[in-house]
C-alpha cells in the first residue's frame, strides 16, 4: 500500500540494525481513531543515515518514537539486532534502550532545566547506577566530543545555553551511554543557518567515530539530501517512496515526492519553483482516502487509486515506490533545473 | 533609484531597545529604499534586526524602544508623525503580515469580523458591502467556500488557511505597501509553496510594493527585484537580487550562502560552518561586526565606521573591507570552497 509491500526489505535480516514490519501506531480521540502510522515497514542497515521526510501528520516523529517504543504499537515488529522491541517486556527493554536514543527538535525544552549541563549529560549513566568517577570521566569525554568546554559549559543550566549549545548537549547526552543508534527529530530545525552547518558536521563526525547509525527525520529536503544516505518519505501515515537519497532526489518516482521537491523555493526556476504547486489541504488521518492515501491530490489519480493500496515495489537500483503509476511518463509540466 | 521618490525611504535608522543590561542596539544606522511596486527581500539569521526594522517601519515597538534617524512612508516621516495620522497610514497604505497566523488573529473574534473591521473603519464603507468584498478577498487568496469561512473562528481553520487570511485582511484596504514577515515559516513547504505564490500573483495584480522577510535566502531569491542582507543590526549588503546571490560581495552573505543547504548545489557531505555566533547586540565590535567570525579579517576591519555599505556596479552595495571577488582573495576562497565540498 503506499505502504505495504516488501520489496524494498532486506530479506537478510541478519545485516540489518534495525527491521521494522507491519508498524502502525493509532491515536484515540473523541472525533475517532487517528491512524498516524499504517503498515511501515523498513530497515536501517548497519552505518547508514536514513532520512525520514514528509509533512506536518505524515507520521514521521510517531514512527521515529514508536521505533524507540516511546508509542504504544498498535501492531507490528520492531526488531533491533535481532531482538524484537515491540513484544519485549519492561526488563528486557530497559538495557535494549540504551543502545538506542533519540535527541528532540528543541533542544532547551528537552533538557530539565534545573539541572547542570555536567548532570545533564550522565543522566542516563546515574540511572543505571554507574560510579561517580566513571560519570565524571564520561561527562569531560562526551561534552569534549561535541565541542564544549567542560570546565565552561559544565556547570551551566539550559536557559544560559544558546540553542546550538544546548542541541550539542542533547547530543552529549546521547552518546554518554554508547548508543548504537540515535533517532534525530529535526535536530536542526529550530537552529539558524550557521549553527544548523555546526550541528549537522558534528552529528557526521561523530557517526564515523563512534560508528553510529542514525535515523534523520526532518521536513527540510536539503538538510536531508546532504545528511542521508538513504530517504524514505511518507505521506499520511504511509510509504510513499524509500530509495538512496541520490536517485530519489535526482528521478523521484511518487507524484508526492515530486511535489515536495518541486515545492522546494528555487533560485534558477522560473516563478521560483520547478514545477506545479499541490494543490489542497491534507486530508483528516481520521477517515483517510481509501486506497492510495495521496489520490485525492494527485496529478496522476485513476479509479485504481481509490480502491487499491499501492505496493512498495521496485522503480530503479535501491529505489522503490508506492504508486501504481510511478512508471507513467510524468514530467507533468516540471521546468529542468540546471545546477 | 531615479525618477519617482520612493514609496518607502528608511534612512540612517536606529531603534535601540532598553534592556537593565544595557540597550540592545536592534537596529543601528540602517538605510533602505522601497519603491512603488517593487519586491524587496530582507535577509538575515535570528537577531539580526530584520523584524525590528519591520516593525518600527509599522509602528509596533515595545514602549522600551527609543528611534532615530527617519523612515519616510509616501512622504511622512513614521517615527515622528501622530498617533492618529500613523492610524490613518496602517491599512490603506501600508499593512503587514505576520509569521504566526495562529496568533495574530484574534482567536474569539469569527473571521469576517477581522477582515472587514478595517474596511468600515479605513474605507468608511457599510458592514454589508464589507462583507460582500470579503467574499471577493477570501476568493482572491484562495480560500474554498469563503461565505461560510466567514463564520468560522480561527482555531477551526488550518495553518496555511489561517495565512491565507492573514493576508487577505492585510489587503483589504488595498495598501500600496506590504510587509512580510516571515510568512510561511511555520507553514509545510507545499503550503508555503502555495502562500508564495499567492504574494507573488497579489502583487502582480495589484502592483503593490513587497518587503519579504526571511531568513531563508531560497525563498527570498526566485522572488524578488532586490534584495538586503542584514547581520547584528546593520546591513552588510544590498542590491540586485541575482548579482548578490550569484556573486556577493560581503564576506558574511558568501558564508552564509555557502552555509546553506541547497538542491541548486552538489550535495555535499559536510556544510561550511560560520565558527562562532552573534556578538552581543549591547557592545558590538566597533568595526565590522562580522570581524570576529570572519576568516579575512585583518586590523582595518576593527576600525569604528568602516561598516558602511559601498557603491557598487548596478547599485550593489555591500559594507566589507575585504570583499569577495578581488584579487587574491578569489583564489582563497576557491581552496576553502575545494575543501569544503568533499561529496
Amino acid at each position: 500500500m503506499a505502504g505495504t509491500g516488501e520489496a524494498h526489505l532486506l530479506v537478510d535480516a541478519e545485516g540489518t540494525v534495525l527491521s521494522v514490519r507491519h508498524l502502525q501506531v493509532e491515536y484515540r480521540t473523541p472525533g475517532g481513531v487517528v491512524h498516524a502510522v499504517s503498515d511501515v515497514s523498513f530497515d536501517v542497515r548497519p552505518g547508514e543515515t536514513l532520512g525520514l521526510v514528509g509533512e506536518s501528520g505524515c507520521g514521521k516523529s510517531t514512527t521515529g518514537k514508536a521505533v524507540l517504543r516511546l508509542e504504544k504499537l498498535a501492531g507490528g515488529q520492531v526488531v533491533y539486532r535481532g531482538q524484537d522491541l515491540a513484544s519485549a517486556k519492561r526488563g528486557t527493554l530497559r538495557p535494549l534502550r540504551r543502545k538506542l536514543q533519540m535527541i528532540f527538535q528543541d533542544p532547551v525544552s528537552s533538557l530539565n532545566p534545573r539541572r547542570s549541563v555536567r548532570e545533564l549529560v550522565v543522566e542516563g549513566l546515574t540511572i543505571a547506577g554507574r560510579p561517580a568517577a566513571e560519570r565524571r570521566e564520561a561527562a569531560d569525554r562526551v561534552l569534549a566530543d561535541v565541542g564544549l568546554d567542560p570546565e565552561r559549559f559544565g556547570p551551566l543550566r539550559p536557559r544560559q545555553l544558546s540553542g546550538g549549545q544546548a542541541q550539542r548537549v542533547a547530543i552529549a547526552r546521547a552518546l554518554a551511554i554508547r548508543p548504537d543508534l540515535i533517532v534525530c527529530d529535526e535536530p536542526v530545525s529550530a537552529l539558524d543557518v550557521s549553527v544548523q552547518a555546526q550541528i549537522v558536521n558534528l552529528l557526521h563526525d561523530l557517526k564515523d567515530e563512534h560508528a553510529l547509525t542514525l535515523v534523520f527525520i526532518s521536513h527540510d529536503l536539503s538538510v536531508v539530501r546532504s545528511v542521508c544516505d538513504r530517504v524514505m518519505v511518507m505521506y499520511l501515515g504511509r510509504i510513499c517512496e524509500v530509495g538512496d537519497v541520490d536517485s530519489v532526489f535526482a528521478a523521484p518516482a511518487h507524484p508526492y515526492t515530486r511535489a515536495l521537491l518541486d515545492s522546494v523555493p528555487r533560485r534558477r526556476a522560473a516563478g521560483g519553483f520547478p514545477g506545479p504547486a499541490l494543490e489542497g489541504d491534507i486530508p483528516s488521518p481520521l477517515d483517510p482516502p481509501s486506497g492510495c492515501r495521496f489520490r485525492t491530490r494527485c496529478p496522476l489519480a485513476t479509479e485504481r487509486c481509490a480502491v487499491e493500496v499501492p505496493e512498495v515495489r521496485a522503480v530503479g537500483d535501491g529505489h522503490f515506490a508506492a504508486c501504481h503509476h510511478a512508471d507513467a511518463p510524468a514530467d507533468l509540466g516540471r521546468v529542468p533545473v540546471s545546477v | 533609484m531615479t525618477g519617482a521618490p520612493p514609496l518607502l525611504q528608511i534612512e540612517d535608522l536606529h531603534t535601540w531597545i532598553a534592556t537593565d543590561a544595557g540597550p540592545v542596539r536592534a537596529v543601528d544606522g540602517v538605510s533602505l529604499e522601497v519603491a512603488a511596486g517593487e519586491a524587496v527581500g530582507l535577509v538575515g539569521e535570528s537577531g539580526s534586526g530584520k523584524s525590528m526594522l519591520a516593525r518600527t517601519v509599522m509602528g509596533l515597538l515595545p514602549d522600551r524602544a527609543s528611534t532615530s534617524g527617519s523612515v519616510l512612508f509616501a512622504g511622512v516621516d513614521m517615527l515622528t508623525v501622530s498617533e492618529k495620522a500613523r492610524q490613518a497610514l496602517l491599512g490603506p497604505k501600508v499593512a503587514m503580515v505576520f509569521q504566526d497566523a495562529g496568533r495574530a488573529l484574534n482567536p474569539v473574534v469569527r473571521i469576517g469580523r477581522q477582515i472587514t473591521e478595517g474596511m468600515v473603519r479605513h474605507l468608511g464603507i457599510s458592514r454589508s458591502e464589507a462583507q460582500e468584498r470579503a467574499v471577493g478577498l477570501l476568493t482572491e487568496v484562495g480560500v474554498p467556500d469563503p461565505r461560510r469561512r466567514l463564520s468560522n473562528y480561527p482555531f477551526q481553520l488550518s495553518g496555511g488557511m489561517r495565512q491565507r487570511i492573514m493576508i487577505a485582511i492585510a489587503l483589504a484596504c488595498e495598501p500600496d505597501l506590504l510587509i512580510a514577515d516571515e510568512p510561511t515559516t511555520a507553514l509545510d513547504v507545499t503550503v508555503q509553496r502555495q502562500i508564495l505564490d499567492l504574494l507573488d500573483r497579489v502583487r502582480t495584480s495589484r502592483g503593490m510594493g513587497l518587503v519579504l522577510i526571511s531568513h531563508d535566502l531560497g525563498l527570498v531569491a526566485g522572488r524578488t527585484d532586490r534584495v538586503a542582507v542584514m547581520y547584528s543590526g546593520r546591513m552588510v549588503e544590498e542590491g540586485p537580487t541575482d548579482a548578490v546571490f550569484d556573486t556577493p560581495r560581503h564576506r558574511y552573505t558568501e558564508a552564509l550562502l555557502a552555509s546553506t543547504p541547497s538542491l541548486d548545489t552538489p550535495r555535499a557531505r559536510r556544510m561550511r560552518v560560520i565558527e562562532g555566533s552573534l556578538p552581543d547586540p549591547r557592545r558590538p565590535p566597533p568595526g565590522c561586526r562580522f570581524a570576529p567570525r570572519c576568516t579575512a579579517r585583518t586590523e582595518a576591519c576593527d576600525e569604528s565606521g568602516v561598516d558602511v555599505l559601498r557603491d557598487g556596479v548596478l547599485g550593489h552595495r555591500h559594507a566589507c573591507v575585504h570583499p569577495t571577488g578581488t584579487p587574491g582573495a578569489t583564489a582563497l576562497t576557491k581552496a576553502v570552497a575545494a575543501d569544503e565540498t568533499r561529496i
